[in-house]
């Protein structure tokens, strides 16, 4: 930090730029190489056999399958390999881009993923693009006064939205608007009126989440020295505390809205359920119960990867967003 | 004011108005749609839409296909379908069929001769690639099958087949059209076959809904469709709703006509609500039972095989465990099924029996309640999974107590169904809860009981019962069938090799505008053909 601050320090020379780059890259490929590991390695570590459960499902115990049609499809899908050589080939391919296919359906899995990728994609940022403004909003009335009626009563209803249980939040946002009201239909992801829903559904505790993170680093920065000093020059309450209390305090509210990427994904599992809607959330659910081992595996390793990029993305907001990162090697922010 | 105070009111306000929100009365009713438009909420996308590879899905692949015959729900007759007549050669060694003429496929092929005996060897090759079990089974004892002439084919096996005809009642043998005969088993799965049947699929979107359109022209239903020509229904919509109480509450406000897979809490829903019925799909398939491994030490005693079949109260335990559509067994298969016999008196519950039985064995009381003989605690491992539909621990907890009442100890290891695969197949295991495939025939038994054939590997062989199962299956004489199944099956009962439990119902709750919603194959398979909508 001292160092950060000392003005002697040069500006940023580009031999360290490009070496922060590589390290960033580094994470990167770090975090997604992790997820895949663990990912393969709890999945065929298992000691469940994928083939028997592909049979068992297809029959619905009618049986018939001899242990010999058994391990003939366990040869062809690979399955009887050394587990290192299984994980490394099978490395091999997602490097060239061949997912395999699925257990279950037989097919290919970019096929499979395509088919529904679109409709995580679409809730994900509507989910997004409620939660951040509403959360700064929300945080932001709450915050400007501390001794406020605002404050009183919003300061914690980040904490009673996060304590609602996203299925049930989301039982009861259908059974009010679709089943009672009838503006929207239950399920079915087609246009904006089926996306209005579980995007709420979906924003409401990330929100929550964003808005706590939000007001209590306002409520930090308001204390700071500085503010007394801006107010005390005769600047506007409005002006001290839009452009200097809440572009300070906005740092970790970054820092976390590019964490919730990663939770919006996860929070789809529960959404996309309940509102009937096609998606990788849904898809992952049913892989899991019938371990489909391809399928759980890209998504894993295409979660990873957004969830890294939008990290990497927020990495790189921080000079922006803070002068003082741009002068030396941008290590972690406060 | 304290810091806890001031939130009180806060909650009481937003809980009352959340309560408000889930409370708010009963469910407008929209518009019920289209009379010939029929809606289901279904809670699973098929994996593969092609029936012969996948039975769970019957409700997707069965509306596109007929089969060469049909059953009458009544009397179990075999009943001419897509084959006119048909003929039982060589004791069962081959058979012939005689095809209806003018039929067509969806795509506008004809069907043949040619093309049914094209159909079999398909199936054949489809169960050699190890991707169709149950059409495996079916086809046990294949040889060949071959166009005699333009309309008659021929079907040949190697050692007499007495299941086959019933087995052409199964989707599983729905006839599919050249076009996707020339498919790889992959292709068929992601698009489905053509078939002659009263539905086209017309659009299918992954985890969402899939839909079917009338096939127009469609003339060949069987008497068993109780209507002639095409479909009254023009569309039929399969939405796919995974949770059970959004499933309900559509059918509630109308948003679907139909929903699938309806347990107590969907029931409770629906209670008090006009336009809505429930309606029960009955199964015809062996029971809801506890598989019993013969040759695991304890359980390989016949006397603590026969005090566990008298030491369940069948009937309370139903009564307290399950909601509608659920009975006690009667026997090892379904009400429904052809092969049924009334045995409630040979599963009836008589404690005091079980503990005569276990004494004359040696087993005696023990200080905790537990039998012992020689050293060796009275101890079985029940392994049920979790997820089964209706089965809750609590039941099988109320099974333990009810066997330790007889001094059995109970052990129950809750699995998923993947260690259920394992553990299966791995014959290390003890007692375990299954419900056989849905089959009409006494060939259902043998797969679920033959020692050879059961999923639930490691059984001790039963050269008495296996022999009878092996003997039925190539006895093409209905009666002398009849009579061995009957021998087996008393010998299965009497003997504890199996104990069935219960016989449960599909549940499904339809708007009253719904007519006709009838299931005479089986629980998973409406038949659409003749429901209409008022």
């Amino acid at each position: 930090m001292a160092e950060i601050l000392d003005p002697t320090v040069p500006p940023a020379a580009p031999a360290r730029r490009a070496g922060h780059a590589a390290r960033r890259a580094g994470s990167f490929a770090a975090v997604v190489l992790s997820a895949y590991t663990l990912a393969f390695f709890l999945l065929y570590a298992l000691p469940s056999d994928p083939v028997a459960l592909m049979l068992e499902r297809r029959s619905s115990g009618a049986g018939g399958a001899s242990p010999e049609r058994i391990a003939a499809l366990r040869e062809a899908h690979g399955l009887d390999d050394p587990l290192l050589l299984r994980y490394l080939t099978t490395l091999g391919r997602l490097l060239t881009g061949d997912l395999g296919t699925s257990f279950q359906s037989g097919r290919p899995v970019p096929e499979v993923l395509a088919a529904v990728a679109p409709g995580t994609l679409s809730l994900a940022a509507a989910a997004l693009v409620i939660a951040v403004p509403f959360s700064v909003a929300l945080a932001l009335v709450t915050s400007w006064r501390s001794d406020g009626l605002a404050y009183r009563l919003l300061r914690h209803a980040p904490a009673l939205i996060a304590a609602i249980p996203a299925f049930w939040l989301g039982l009861l946002l259908l059974r009010l608007f679709s089943f009672t009201l009838g503006w929207v239909p239950s399920s079915g992801g087609e246009g904006l009126a089926g996306l209005v829903l579980p995007a709420v559904a979906l924003a409401l505790p990330v929100s929550a989440a964003l808005a706590a993170v939000l007001v209590r680093s306002l409520d930090d920065v308001r204390q700071a020295p500085f503010v007394e000093l801006l107010t005390a020059r005769g600047l506007p309450w409005r002006r001290v505390y839009l452009a200097h209390v809440a572009r300070n305090a906005l740092l970790p509210f970054v820092t976390l809205a590019g964490l919730t990427v990663g939770g919006v994904l996860v929070g789809t599992v529960i959404t996309e359920t309940v509102f009937a809607r096609a998606g990788l959330g849904r898809l992952l659910a049913s892989s899991v119960e019938t371990q489909d081992a391809p399928v759980i595996l890209a998504i894993t390793v295409l979660a990873a990867l957004v969830f890294a990029t939008v990290n990497l993305a927020v990495d790189l907001l921080y000079p922006l967003l803070d002068p003082r990162l741009r002068r030396e090697n941008g290590g972690a922010p406060a | 004011m304290t810091r806890t105070t001031r939130q009180v009111p806060l909650a009481l306000a937003t809980a009352a108005t959340l309560l408000l929100a889930g409370c708010g009365g009963s469910a407008s009713s929209t518009d019920a749609g289209d009379a010939t438009h029929l809606r289901i909420a279904y809670g699973w996308y098929p994996t593969c839409f092609d029936y012969a590879q996948s039975n769970p899905f019957a409700l997707f692949g069965r509306q596109v296909l007929d089969t060469l015959l049909s059953e009458n729900p009544e009397t179990g007759e075999i009943e001419p379908y897509l084959a006119e007549s048909w003929e039982t050669l060589e004791d069962g060694r081959a058979y012939e069929f005689t095809l209806r003429e003018g039929v067509t496929f969806s795509n506008g092929e004809e069907l043949t001769a040619q093309v049914v005996a094209d159909n079999f060897e398909t199936l054949r090759t489809l169960a050699e690639q190890g991707v169709s079990p149950t059409v495996d089974a079916y086809l046990r004892g294949y040889h060949h099958a071959e166009a005699l002439d333009e309309r008659t084919v021929r079907i040949a096996f190697d050692e007499p087949n007495a299941g086959f005809l019933q087995a052409n009642t199964e989707g599983q043998f729905g006839i599919v059209a050249p076009e996707s005969l020339a498919r790889t088993p992959e292709q068929r799965c992601a698009e489905g076959t053509v078939g002659t049947g009263p539905f086209v699929l017309d659009e299918a979107v992954q985890d969402e809904r899939v839909e079917y359109v009338r096939r127009d022209g469609y003339d060949w239903a069987p008497a068993a469709h109780g209507r002639e020509g095409e479909a009254a229904l023009e569309r039929v919509t399969i939405q796919i709703v995974p949770e059970e109480s959004v499933r309900a509450a559509g059918v509630l406000s109308g948003e679907y006509d139909v929903a699938y897979s309806i347990t107590d809490s969907g029931l409770a829903q629906a209670e008090g609500q006009d336009g809505v019925q429930t309606v029960l799909a009955p199964d015809r398939s062996v029971v809801n039972t506890l598989v019993v491994n013969t040759a695991d030490p304890v359980l390989a005693d016949p006397a603590v095989r026969r005090a566990i079949q008298h030491g369940i109260d069948r009937e309370e335990f139903v009564d307290t465990f399950y909601g509608e559509g659920v009975e006690p067994a009667t026997d090892v298969v379904s009400r429904g099924h052809r092969f049924h016999t009334d045995r409630g008196e040979a599963l009836a519950h008589d404690p005091d029996l079980s503990r005569s039985l276990l004494e004359e064995a040696g087993w005696r009381v023990g200080e905790d309640g537990v039998r012992v003989r020689d050293g060796q605690r009275l101890e079985v491992g029940l392994t049920f999974v979790g997820s089964d539909i209706g089965a809750s621990t609590a039941g099988w907890e109320y099974l333990q107590s009810g066997l330790a009442e007889i001094g059995v100890a109970l052990e129950l290891n809750q699995v998923s169904d993947a260690e259920q695969a394992d553990l299966r197949a791995s014959g290390d295991w003890q007692l375990a809860v299954y419900q056989g495939a849905s089959r009409g025939d006494a060939d259902g038994i043998a797969a679920f009981y033959h020692t050879e054939l059961a999923q639930w590997t490691g059984q001790a062989p039963r050269p008495e019962v296996d022999e009878l199962l092996a003997e039925q299956a190539t006895t093409v004489d209905p009666e002398r069938r009849r009579q061995l199944v009957d021998e087996a099956v008393t010998i299965l009962v009497e003997e504890g090799y199996g104990i069935p439990l219960f016989d449960s119902a599909q549940v499904l709750l339809a708007r009253d505008s719904v007519r006709d919603l009838t299931f005479p194959v089986n629980a998973w398979e409406p038949i659409l053909h003749r429901v209409t909508k008022d």
